[in-house]
């Protein structure tokens, strides 16, 4: 069986040898055993367009399982001592330091109770730690991160959704922001938050996103459309 | 004489499979597999004007298992694994409390799984497969380990390989694949085998009666070529749900 | 493992979209999810589906020694499990607190409601009777598991087959359904729970809340009710104040949803048995729809604006939005063929009992939102029954123009004048309804829904309504038509 980019495959399916020669990185959903390239889940077979990076797109996935520097969305659930503990839907909750906020010192502690979201960067995501994440940057900025402002909705979707609507050229959000205006953050966790002026607008938003979940580009500006039309009733 | 050269044909078969993947939201992944119902032969029969297709329809049970998974997910203290993923496996049965045999199933399944996936790389952590059975027309075991083999597929956790379960039975002389209840009363043993999509290696083998070895060695050949069949099916599954990405 | 905390920023949306009136799915407050039945290929076997929340149910029966204080009845043991497969937060195999709740509702509805003729299950007295064991399972809980779970178990015990018994002196021979045909269960009545959630201190009560609900909610109302109105169970959960007007409310709501519920189980029942006579297959097979996307992904999202019947409504709206009249009639008539295939009127027995089909349901909210409008919301409770007999004569009228073609002045007089004819019938129908009740069901445990406000709702508030309907019916004659005025 010769498998090429653009295949489906299934776990166990064997892409193909190891060429030690040529640099080649092998992404999520493959694996190396005894030289021999194989995939471990089922997706699409699919190579980065500018570098040889191979990896299997998953059809469906919903569990999420922490990677460094990625950045998510997550619900405080405890506060003890110096560290939140934060519920990103990984098996295990992950860590955020109260100093890990900009402009945050020992007598200055960010104002966070359990219940609040914040939005944060994952620095430790490795199998035998505890997760860690941080709501600063390198420089010691905020940036987009840090505690979500109050009001909102957020919801869970798949991991697929999510890549999806982050891609760069995805037409959703550009559309619907014609008619709405609205703040949206999207972990890679897959949660997402919305806010918008009205309560109906904000599920519009939220309906549109997960509508949008099997749909092509030219479907969702017809789907957008749609809601946006049925949101005049409201 | 008709009817016996159809029967033949029958038996070479497995029951058609039906899946469903996703069907539950809860869960991280879910998969409802039936086995069975109306086994459709279609024949071709040429005259000298038309050709016709005639399907012939036979009743033979109709299993049904739904399969959730959660993965990976906390652990409690007790089950901690600091090298691999632990396993937990429930079958509920749907009358009643489990019993004996649902405890063997429950662990057949666990041990079945606990080879297909590549539990090292989430240590410390649970993968939870939740079984339940809708409808028992024989095969049982065999559709069980297929429906939580589809939905750990559906969840997107990492995985080895594939499996695929075949029963099948041996009457006075025979050997009958994917018996339905009804056949397994006629039965002298039944015999469960699990392969794996890679290699098509053997990964368990369950089996209950009298047989000889030769028997064994003999169905354990058929029902290793049924299991293509099932791999098939799997790939035209996953092939049917990528589309609609 | 453990359930994932609930965001403040959840919690605070839901409740203030139902400040507006408002659901996450796009339900209006008293909207029920759509339930599906599914039947396995064993007799008493189950699934239900009510929204997204999934239960299946199997009974099955054993004979044993019967209790010494009822020496002539069977058993009925019904046992409601809650395997992860349900929700990460459900454990197997340990009994928590919700699956106690769901058991003991489950218990009040069914067994204490004395529905199942436990004496036709004796087999000899004080020696042999039929234990009959309901077996409830949850496969997904998106919500409302009392519904899901009572309507199963309902439905499994209706649809259950045990073995045919015959004693001839000392022996007792338990005959194989291949020889004998089993025999079905004897139910006296159908009960069946409906819940409802109720948010700030009572001020918003919602149908039928999805598992986020239920977790804002304050407090639930639980109603055990049957086909027939009567009132079998109740259970008033959490901490919210309920007063009593607000249980007479719902309760009237709940019987008719009681009422559809049970209609659509014994379409569902009587269908599965045809099917099975004439030999097609039956099974979950059909539960499998192998042709459909993710099936999650759906038309119907967790998160929506509208529900999916109600965008077909909108959208066939908007492509006839100013057609002429004679269109109109003609969509009038499109939809009626529609919903020929619910039944129009089903006389479920004992004189009280009416399906009200969807047409008609919807009429009447207009009619009520109408009067919400033209009330200040203080008359929006509008009575039942009343209201149906009314809306048989509004259907009357729009046949009639339909028909006749007439202008609509004629046949408005008509009406009215029938309507008035007509006014006493369901008084008649409650005293009959009321007479039977006394005599086969126990007294104490039997509330008849409004009998008393009848009179009121059709004497004060009808006549006044009268001429508003016919403005109404002028302005829009779309069915349905209200949605297209907003009113938030």
């Amino acid at each position: 069986m010769h498998i090429t980019v653009g295949d489906v495959v299934l776990p166990g399916d064997l892409i193909g040898e190891q060429d030690e020669l040529k640099k080649v990185v092998y992404g999520p959903g493959l694996r190396v055993h005894q030289n021999q390239i194989y995939a471990v889940t089922s997706g699409i077979f699919k190579k980065k367009p500018d570098a040889n990076y191979y990896y299997v797109d998953t059809f469906h996935q919903k569990r999420y399982v922490p990677v460094r520097s990625e950045d998510v969305l997550g619900v405080v659930t405890n506060k003890s001592g110096d560290i939140f503990k934060v519920d990103i839907g990984s098996s295990e909750q992950a860590s955020l330091s109260y100093l890990a906020f900009e402009g945050a010192t020992k007598k200055n502690r960010p104002d966070i109770q359990v219940g609040d979201l914040v939005f944060a960067k994952l620095v430790v995501a490795s199998r035998d730690m505890e997760p860690e994440l941080v709501c600063v940057d390198s420089y010691g900025k905020k940036g987009k991160l840090g505690p979500l402002p109050e009001g909102g909705f957020v919801f869970s979707c798949s991991l697929n959704l999510v890549r999806k609507i982050l891609k760069k050229d995805y037409p959703l959000f550009n559309v619907l922001g014609k008619d709405i205006s609205y703040e949206i953050s999207v972990g890679m966790n897959g949660k997402v938050w919305v806010k918008a002026a009205t309560i109906p607008q904000t599920i519009a938003v939220c309906n549109a996103i997960l509508a949008a979940e099997h749909k092509t580009k030219d479907e969702i500006d017809e789907m957008s459309k749609q809601i946006l039309k049925m949101l005049a009733y409201c | 004489m008709e009817d016996s050269a159809i029967f033949n044909v029958q038996e070479q078969w497995l029951r058609p499979l039906r899946c469903e993947l996703n069907v539950l939201s809860r869960p991280d992944g879910s998969a409802m597999i039936t086995q069975g119902s109306y086994f459709i032969l279609c024949c071709y029969v040429n005259t000298f004007l038309y050709s016709y297709r005639v399907h012939i329809f036979f009743f033979k049970g109709n299993t049904a298992v739904v399969a959730a998974v959660y993965g990976p997910v906390d652990v409690k203290p007790q089950r901690i694994l600091v090298d691999k993923a632990s396993i937990e496996t429930v079958y509920k049965p749907k009358s009643g409390l489990p019993n004996v045999a649902d405890r063997m199933r429950e662990t057949i399944i666990k041990n079945t799984c606990e080879t297909a996936l590549l539990s090292a790389i989430h240590p410390r952590t649970a993968v939870c497969i939740v079984l339940q059975e809708m409808q028992d027309s024989g095969g049982l075991l065999s559709c069980c380990i297929n429906a939580a083999c589809m939905a750990l597929m559906d969840s997107g956790i990492a995985m080895k390989f594939l499996v695929a379960a075949v029963s099948c039975m041996i009457s006075e002389d025979d050997i009958i694949l994917d018996p339905s209840d009804k056949d397994l009363m006629g039965s002298k043993a039944s015999l469960t085998f699990v392969f794996d999509s890679a290699k098509k290696n053997l990964v368990a083998s369950h089996t209950s009666g009298v047989f000889s070895q030769e028997q064994y060695h003999e169905s354990l050949l058929k029902c290793r070529q049924a299991s293509c069949e099932i791999f098939e099916f799997y790939r035209s599954l996953v092939k049917k749900y990528i589309i609609c990405i | 493992m453990k359930e994932s905390i609930l965001s403040i920023s959840e919690k605070t949306f839901i409740l203030s979209a139902l400040s507006e009136t408002r659901r996450l799915d796009g339900r209006k407050l008293d909207e029920f999810r759509p339930m599906k039945i599914h039947f396995g290929s064993d007799w008493g076997c189950c699934i239900v589906t009510l929204g997204q929340t999934k239960v299946i149910a199997q009974v099955s029966c054993e004979v044993q020694q019967p209790k010494p204080t009822r020496p002539n009845e069977g058993l009925l043991l019904l046992f409601v499990e809650l395997s992860p497969m349900g929700a990460p937060h459900f454990e197997a195999g340990r009994q928590s607190d919700l699956a106690v709740q769901l058991n003991r509702l489950l218990e009040k509805c069914i067994k204490d409601s004395r529905c199942v003729d436990l004496e036709s299950l004796c087999i000899t007295a004080e020696e042999k009777v039929w234990a009959v064991r309901v077996d409830v399972n949850i496969l997904n809980h998106e919500g409302n598991l009392v519904d899901a779970a009572s309507l199963a178990a309902l439905t499994a015990l209706s649809h259950f087959r045990r073995p045919d018994v015959t004693t001839t002196g000392e022996q007792t021979i338990i005959h194989d359904p291949a020889e004998r045909d089993p025999i079905p269960i004897t139910l006296h009545h159908h009960p069946v729970c409906v819940s409802y959630a109720v948010f700030d201190k009572g001020n918003h009560v919602i149908a039928d809340p999805t598992a986020i609900e239920e977790r804002v909610s304050e407090g639930q109302i639980v109603f055990g009710v049957n086909a027939y109105r009567e009132l079998c169970g109740l259970h008033l959960g959490g901490n919210a104040p309920i007063t009593l007007e607000m249980v007479n409310k719902y309760a009237t709501r709940a019987a008719k949803r009681a009422l559809e519920l049970v209609t659509q189980m014994k379409k569902a029942l009587a269908e599965d048995l045809k099917n099975r006579i004439s030999g097609i297959e039956v099974g979950f097979r059909d539960c499998i729809d192998s042709n459909n996307r993710l099936s999650l992904g759906k038309d119907n999202f967790q998160i929506q604006l509208f529900t999916p019947d109600f965008k077909k409504e909108r959208a066939k709206r908007a492509s006839n939005i100013d057609v002429k009249e004679e269109k109109i009639n003609d969509e009038v008539m499109d939809d009626s063929s529609e919903d020929d295939s619910e039944p129009v009127i089903v006389s479920v027995g004992k004189g009280s009992a009416e399906l009200v089909n969807q047409k008609k349901q919807d009429m009447k909210l207009r009619r009520k939102r109408k009067l919400q409008n033209d009330e200040g919301g203080k008359e929006y409770d509008v009575d039942e029954s009343s209201s149906s007999e009314e809306s048989d004569n509004l259907d009357k009228e729009s046949e009639d123009t339909r028909k006749n073609g007439e202008p609509m002045s004629d046949s408005e007089i008509q009406v009215v004048a029938e309507y008035k004819g007509t006014e006493n019938k369901p008084n008649e129908n409650k005293v009959i309804a009321n007479i039977e009740l006394s005599g086969d069901s126990e007294e104490e445990e039997t509330v008849l829904l409004h009998g008393e406000d009848l009179k009121n709702g059709s004497t004060e508030k009808g006549r006044g309504r009268c001429p508003k309907e016919e403005k109404m019916e002028g302005d829009e004659p779309h069915s349905r038509g209200w949605y297209s005025k907003p009113t938030w």
